[in-house]
């Protein structure tokens, strides 16, 4: 069979004309195979852009449609924003104005107290030979009263007052500041016989000197206080820094106070003694409103026997 | 100057305090006269010298006020401001006397003028010891004479 096919092969290749026809026949159908092809691509390429034309339409919608719940959140979001400011506003209007009750309140309060506290004891001094003994110690409980009360309005005043004020951060020395509250505690701690170890070191803090002042004054006077009866009492001031916050330390060798108590003692009005300890109540609060109002915080360790540490943080200068 | 008594205005509404301080003042011994007005238009009245205050034999100007702030009619920032633009008393020395502790009060009572600022105290032994300071002051400064 092979040399048959040969045979014709080598026939055809003589007959050159049929050859040529042939030729340009199978071109001419190669190229409308191509063009037919051609013309399918482009069928192709324009039904995928129709696709595409109707993704991109779809897609500007979906666009359209988030860009619309955008706008609406931004809306809501402002809306809120715009609540909350308001109620705020109201909120510290409201505070501001109870502030301001509780301060006329102690401070018309103080009035008829000075007048009952200085009567009563213008009463002893100008008729006390004419009283019996039961009368005149009637006289020294009107007269011991008021002067707690009053003790009590001139906290509540300070409290109010820290609450309140504006407070403006400036560098203070605490060495200055310890030493000077030292100062106005001397009557009390000679009267106790009691040891104050000041070891510092004493860098230089921001914080309002004033309040600070009373900062201390209210932790030194409670560690010179809250001693168990004869013991003389033994402060500890000291510090710690620990990047760029810096913890004073006031240490005491008192009664100490019992975990459960640790952060409630630091409330308006709380008291954990009776009359063996007087006392307001509102004298840590003022630490701790005093505190917070220069940017810091307070704490305290403490077990019932070992004395307790009362620290705050301030930053550094 | 130095011999002559010195007088004391008090301007308080209270008669309460008005009274311990009449007391306070007997106990520290001053040798003071004391005169008193209740509010601040009384205060004004009584240095202009116009009725009821226009005898000044029964009504002299006084050496030393001392004023609380709190009163009705007029209070006592408005007398500091009538005081201190009065030819005739800007010298007088007047000294805050007042329950209140607020800073604001004490910031602008300096700024009209006052020379002192003292708070009441809360007991009459405070208020003795207080009273007792305020005399010796009294008694041994030199105070420019009042021309109204």
């Amino acid at each position: 069979m092979k040399g048959v096919t040969k045979a014709v092969h080598d026939a055809l290749d003589l007959a050159s004309p049929t050859v040529e026809h042939e030729t340009i026949q199978a071109v001419n159908e190669a190229l409308l195979l191509g063009s037919l092809r051609q013309h399918a691509l482009v069928e192709a390429a324009e039904t995928a852009n129709i696709q595409l034309r109707e993704e991109i339409d779809e897609h500007k919608l979906t666009e359209t449609a988030l860009h619309r719940v955008q706008v609406q959140l931004s809306d809501q979001a402002a809306e809120l924003e715009a609540l909350v400011t308001e109620r705020t506003a109201a909120l510290t209007a409201t505070n501001r104005q109870l502030e301001a009750v509780v301060y006329s309140l102690a401070h018309d309060l103080r009035a008829p107290l000075r007048a009952m506290q200085g009567f009563s004891e213008l009463l002893v001094e100008e008729a006390g030979a004419t009283l019996n003994e039961a009368s005149r110690g009637y006289a020294d409980r009107i007269n011991k009263a008021a002067q707690f009360m009053d003790a009590l309005l001139c906290d509540l005043l300070d409290f109010s007052r820290i609450s309140q004020q504006r407070v403006e951060l400036t560098a203070v020395d605490l060495a200055t500041l310890v030493d000077s509250v030292l100062c106005d505690l001397q009557k009390d701690i000679l009267r106790k016989s009691a040891r104050v170890e000041r070891p510092g070191p004493w860098p230089v803090v921001l914080a309002h000197t004033s309040i600070l002042t009373q900062v201390l004054f209210n932790l030194v006077s409670n560690a010179l206080k809250f001693v168990a009866p004869d013991v003389p009492p033994q402060v500890r001031l000291h510090t710690e820094e620990r990047a760029g916050v810096i913890r004073v330390w006031v240490e005491d060798n008192g009664v100490g106070i019992e975990p459960n108590y640790q952060e409630q003692i630091f409330r308006l009005f709380t008291r954990l003694h009776g009359e063996k300890y007087p006392g307001t109540g509102i004298g840590l609060a003022i630490v701790r409103k005093g505190v917070e109002r220069m940017g810091g915080q307070v704490g305290m360790e403490s077990a019932p026997g070992e004395g307790s540490r009362f620290w705050f943080e301030l930053r550094k200068e | 100057m130095i011999n002559e008594k010195r007088i004391l205005l008090l301007a308080d509404d209270s008669e309460n305090d008005l009274l311990l301080m009449r007391m306070a003042f007997k106990k520290v011994e001053a040798d003071i006269a004391l005169q008193e007005v209740h509010n601040g238009e009384e205060a004004i009245a009584y240095l202009q010298g116009v009725a009821p205050y226009s005898d000044r034999n029964h009504f002299p100007l006084p050496t030393v006020m001392l004023m609380d702030l709190n009163m009705p009619k007029k209070n006592g920032f408005d007398v500091l401001t009538w005081v201190r633009a009065q030819p005739g008393l800007k010298r007088l020395s007047i000294i805050v006397m007042t329950a209140s502790t607020r800073t604001e009060d004490i910031e602008r009572a300096f700024e009209l003028g006052t020379n002192a600022f003292l708070v009441k105290p809360g007991n009459l032994d405070a208020l003795v010891t207080m009273l007792r300071c305020l005399w010796d002051w009294i008694r041994i400064s030199r105070f420019a004479p009042l021309d109204a």
